[in-house]
């Protein structure tokens, strides 16, 4: 759960999602997508505190980088939810954004605009180990023998141990 | 073991007689030179007028500053159940001398914040590994125990700590022999450079490292001093041997159960005649 600071912290908050998004916003489409994986879900904020945040933090990340454009280059090429759309991996990668907008989101990708990067989902939300690594899972249902018992996933779908609390 | 919360709300008089120790303020000032110091209201507190208590830019070179800044704030007094933290950053000078005129060190400090970045010499890379909760710090504890062996395969030299809820790992800014850039916002920053590298080892380690901290004014604990919870208090403590480590339990991080004399004993660098290279190599990472 990432965390929030008040709006006279606006500055260092843009300077972590920045930092987080690794050069990946381009465009305004890109800038609210990399907002939303930062913040997550869970964050101890309410939504009109983030309908207030989301422009102010975009206003000092491009002040800083005047090559960002203020448009919206994923609606412009008719996509509709670009999280979903980054999770998707078209068979099409372009690197042209007027080929991007006339071929459209849905058909296919712009490289390192809307390629798929890997993001925690609000259920994998228990620690558990796998192959030596420490990872989040999500509780799953597997049927052994005949019966429902409850398993641990993560990320890539790796059954993971997960030591019960008592 | 699994953790039990106390039953009873923390004794300011602990944390009073932690801070009076002079072997404490010995060695939390060894931290502090040229960076601010950061006074924040532990979290569990919910009460607005104690949380705007919180209070950043301060600058502590010795142990009378210390006396000092913490009868200005009335820590005792007002019983506030301060966390301290200092600055990853190193400034060429340390911080601006602070004045006790309220309006005065608003502006003068909103200046500073604007440009505080030219004054830098040094930005270590710090890697947090938090727990959500105190019931996960066997995991926590692993999770270090993964980067540990990392870096001494690697002949990283790095500093490791518990922090209270988890561990911090630093790696000095001299082990880097690039030269970066200290603006915020960069492309060739050296935010942006360590939020990679953390990246790459969340990815290939373990998710337990926290990758959202990377900014220009990052704080983090302050080594010896007293990590405040609802109902618990932690010392944050480096840890120096592997023995140590391997020997850690969240029962003996408590201040009446430490395991060691403080007097004296700093913090030590692992592997301080290592470099950066292998372990860069090894995440894939290069610097362009």
């Amino acid at each position: 759960m990432k965390r929030v600071y008040p709006l006279e912290e606006l500055d260092r908050l843009s300077e972590r999602i920045w930092a987080d998004a690794q050069g990946n916003i381009i465009d305004r489409d890109s800038f609210d997508d990399a907002f939303e994986d930062y913040i997550g879900e869970g964050a101890k904020v309410t939504e009109k505190q983030l309908t207030l945040l989301r422009p102010k933090v975009f206003k000092r990340i491009v002040a800083n980088h005047p090559e960002i454009s203020r448009g919206r280059l994923f609606r412009k090429a008719k996509g509709k939810d670009f999280a979903r759309d980054k999770a998707k991996k078209a068979r099409v990668v372009v690197t042209d954004k007027k080929e991007y907008v006339k071929r459209t989101a849905p058909r296919v990708d712009l490289k390192d605009y809307d390629m798929p990067v890997k993001r925690r989902k609000p259920q994998f939300n228990v620690l558990g180990r796998v192959g030596g690594r420490v990872v989040y899972a999500r509780r799953t249902f597997v049927i052994v023998s005949g019966k429902r018992r409850l398993r641990y996933r993560d990320s890539k779908g790796r059954f993971v141990s997960v030591k019960r609390k008592t | 073991m699994p953790y039990k919360t106390p039953l009873k709300p923390i004794d300011f008089d602990l944390i009073r007689s932690w801070y009076f120790n002079l072997a404490v303020k010995y060695e939390i000032i060894k931290f502090l030179k040229n960076r601010e110091l950061a006074l924040l209201v532990a979290p569990y507190v919910n009460n607005e007028e104690i949380r705007k208590r919180s209070t950043r830019m301060l600058r502590c070179h010795s142990v009378q500053h210390m006396d000092f800044i913490f009868k200005a704030l009335e820590v005792y007094n007002r019983e506030t159940p301060y966390n301290l933290y200092y600055s990853i950053a190193r400034y060429k000078r340390g911080i601006p001398m602070q004045t006790m005129n309220m309006i005065e060190r608003k502006e003068r400090n909103r200046r500073w914040i604007k440009i505080h970045h030219r004054e830098m010499q040094a930005y270590d890379f710090f890697l947090d590994i938090d727990a959500p909760d105190f019931n996960d710090m066997d995991l926590a504890h692993y999770s270090a125990k993964i980067m540990m062996n990392l870096f001494n395969k690697m002949n990283t030299p790095y500093e490791l700590r518990f922090s209270g809820k988890g561990f911090h790992f630093i790696i000095p800014f001299e082990v880097f022999p690039i030269e970066f850039n200290f603006k915020p916002f960069a492309y060739d920053s050296v935010y942006f450079f360590f939020a990679k590298i953390a990246k790459a080892l969340h990815d290939q380690h373990t998710e337990m490292i926290d990758t959202s901290i990377y900014d220009s004014r990052r704080v983090c604990k302050v080594p010896y001093s007293l990590s405040l919870y609802k109902n618990d208090v932690f010392v944050c403590y480096p840890l120096n041997t592997k023995k140590e480590f391997r020997d850690w339990t969240l029962e003996n991080s408590r201040p009446d159960k430490l395991p060691f004399q403080i007097r004296g004993r700093d913090s030590r660098l692992f592997n301080e005649n290592g470099n950066i290279y292998k372990l860069l190599k090894e995440l894939n990472i290069t610097w362009e």
